[in-house]
């Protein structure tokens, strides 16, 4: 099966984060590509739901759903994700959430 | 409990008489769910191979031409993935993982198999042996298809099926036990179907 | 706005079925009655939730297919070994329950503030979406002009036609049918390319605002020519539909 887009996982974003987030943008940890979430590849059809870069195909995030409660178990891959435009977020105070190198991927912003 | 859906009644039922087949919480499909966490890998024959490797090093390799040469078997089984759907009585051919063992000296517990796209997935070596796992090339008869792990995936039908890693490449053979792909993200260690060990801590 | 509504997460409601209308014969758009609904923008989508008498659930999401402002609608196309689609589309009737959360994602969404013109590529139930951002335009009076390039297998297949036929002032709708044509058809044949893109869409210099949707190999064929064709790829936004997936 061909894989989604972030579109996909618009229920799962708010789930995990708690807002909409298929407008956020994200940084690629691997290759610096910008885009949306919306934007990300995505395979949902797997014990997990994978999102990959589009460009580099890296993983960006890892969400599994057990015992009824969806996690966030990866986001290594990320550099970060921003719910504002990147250019703005020097002069805006946004959330931003930053992946360091060691980050072990729980979700730190809730 | 939300409200019940009127009428709705889901596709996948135990055939009468074959419940004990079915491991609890699952259902079964007539079909064949394509799962993945990525995009579908097309190694060319030509290049592929199949390795057992230690400690970084190689200790027996196999070509596309040399695996299909070594004795294969047909099985039927049943495969339970834990997205909760079972396919009772696959048909597939491949070779035993006790064939390929046999051909290496080894002593070591654990195993991680390591596939086409980077995905990997852990066992106890007891798992992969004794007629229990498969490198399988063959699905219903016909060449495995590469959407469900062609052109070979490993086959180990009594844990839940993202064990049975599809493109696999090798199996590395390991003192220590490592987590794999969904091992690392919260998926059981071992996976057994019949004790529901879906998530790490079940 | 958007975070007061969803502070909390989306919450899961109960809306009752008002109407299940048959599209094609594959096709039905249901309408329902959500007495907490929080209302909607035009693309966005929902999520819907089964749940059977032993406590098994399924989920799918759907595009809304009404306006903002209209009652809650999603078109839902029957797919073949689907476990959803085939209850949406079969048994599902006015009366019954249906437990549903949205509105969801804030990506594929236009207002007519957003301006255009408006470039709308549409593959087989990829068109509900873009319906919906059509209806908003006519309601709110907008004259954005806007070009729908709609890919259907067949005529039959074609959603909303009545609907797509009696487009306002502005709004020019094509057709492109993959398998199969009527008699006399003076519409396009044939699989989108960039060749038919450029004959029906919008010269790069308009500046165009775009929405693809349908299935992902669709999606992907018509955002590549449009960039080809020298559409700003910012300016270009996607939603990918699934297909079977082998379930």
């Amino acid at each position: 099966m061909d894989a989604l887009d972030g579109n996909a996982i618009g229920g799962m974003l708010i789930d995990v984060f708690g807002t909409e987030m298929t407008v956020a943008s994200s940084t690629c940890g691997t290759c610096g590509a910008i885009r949306p979430v919306a934007e990300l590849v995505v395979y949902m059809q797997a014990p997990g739901t994978v999102v990959r870069c589009r460009t580099c195909g890296s993983v960006l995030m890892v969400f599994i759903k057990a015992h009824g409660v969806t996690c966030i178990v990866d986001m290594a891959g990320m550099a970060s994700l921003s719910r504002t435009e990147p250019a703005l977020s020097a002069k805006r105070n946004p959330e931003q959430i930053n992946m360091p190198n060691e980050q072990t991927g729980r979700d730190t912003e809730r | 409990m939300p409200p019940v859906s009127r009428g709705f009644r889901h596709l996948h039922r135990a055939p009468a008489g074959q419940e004990d087949r079915v491991p609890p919480g699952q259902y079964v499909t007539d079909g064949f769910p394509v799962l993945s966490a990525g995009p579908t890998p097309h190694t060319p024959l030509e290049q592929w191979t199949f390795s057992i490797t230690q400690g970084g090093q190689t200790k027996k390799s196999w070509t596309w031409q040399e695996f299909r040469a070594l004795p294969a078997e047909n099985l039927t089984t049943d495969i339970h993935c834990v997205t909760r759907w079972s396919k009772l009585d696959t048909m597939w051919q491949g070779v035993s993982v006790d064939t390929l063992l046999d051909q290496v000296e080894h002593d070591a517990p654990y195993v991680l198999a390591f596939c086409d796209g980077g995905y990997t997935t852990n066992l106890p070596i007891e798992d992969l042996m004794g007629g229990q796992a498969w490198v399988a090339y063959n699905y219903d008869g016909q060449p495995l298809e590469s959407e469900h792990g062609g052109p070979a995936r490993l086959l180990v039908p009594h844990l839940y099926f993202w064990k049975s890693a599809k493109w696999v490449r090798g199996l590395e053979l390991r003192d220590h036990d490592k987590p794999g792909f969904w091992e690392t993200y919260g998926y059981h260690n071992y996976g057994d179907p019949w004790k529901e060990q879906r998530y790490a801590g079940d | 706005m958007e975070r007061t509504a969803l502070r909390g997460g989306l919450r899961w409601q109960t809306a009752t079925v008002t109407s299940v209308i048959q599209e094609t014969a594959s096709v039905v758009t249901i309408e329902v009655d959500a007495p907490d609904w929080p209302g909607h923008r035009a693309g966005q989508h929902l999520e819907v939730r089964l749940t059977a008498e032993d406590g098994y659930q399924a989920e799918r999401q759907y595009s809304i297919a009404s306006a903002p402002g209209e009652p809650v609608a999603i078109t839902v196309e029957r797919l073949e070994n689907g476990e959803v689609s085939p209850y949406l589309t079969e048994e599902l009737r006015a009366g019954d329950e249906l437990e549903l959360r949205g509105p969801i994602a804030e990506y594929f969404v236009w207002e007519p503030g957003d301006g255009g013109p408006l470039m709308l590529v549409a593959g087989g139930s990829g068109v509900v979406p873009l319906r919906s951002i059509l209806r908003h335009r006519q309601r709110t009076g907008s004259d954005v002009p806007a070009r729908l390039l709609y890919s259907a297998r067949t005529w039959p297949d074609v959603i909303y036609r009545d609907e797509l036929d009696k487009q306002p002032e502005g709004v020019e709708v094509s057709y492109t049918l993959t398998r199969g044509h009527p008699p006399g058809w003076t519409g396009h044949t044939g699989r989108i390319n960039q060749a038919l893109l450029e004959l029906v869409g919008w010269p790069a210099e308009a500046n165009p605002r775009v929405y693809i949707c349908g299935p992902t190999s669709f999606v992907e064929t018509a955002a590549a020519a449009l960039v080809g064709l020298g559409y700003p790829p910012e300016r270009v936004k996607t939603e990918r539909f699934g297909a079977t997936g082998g379930r």
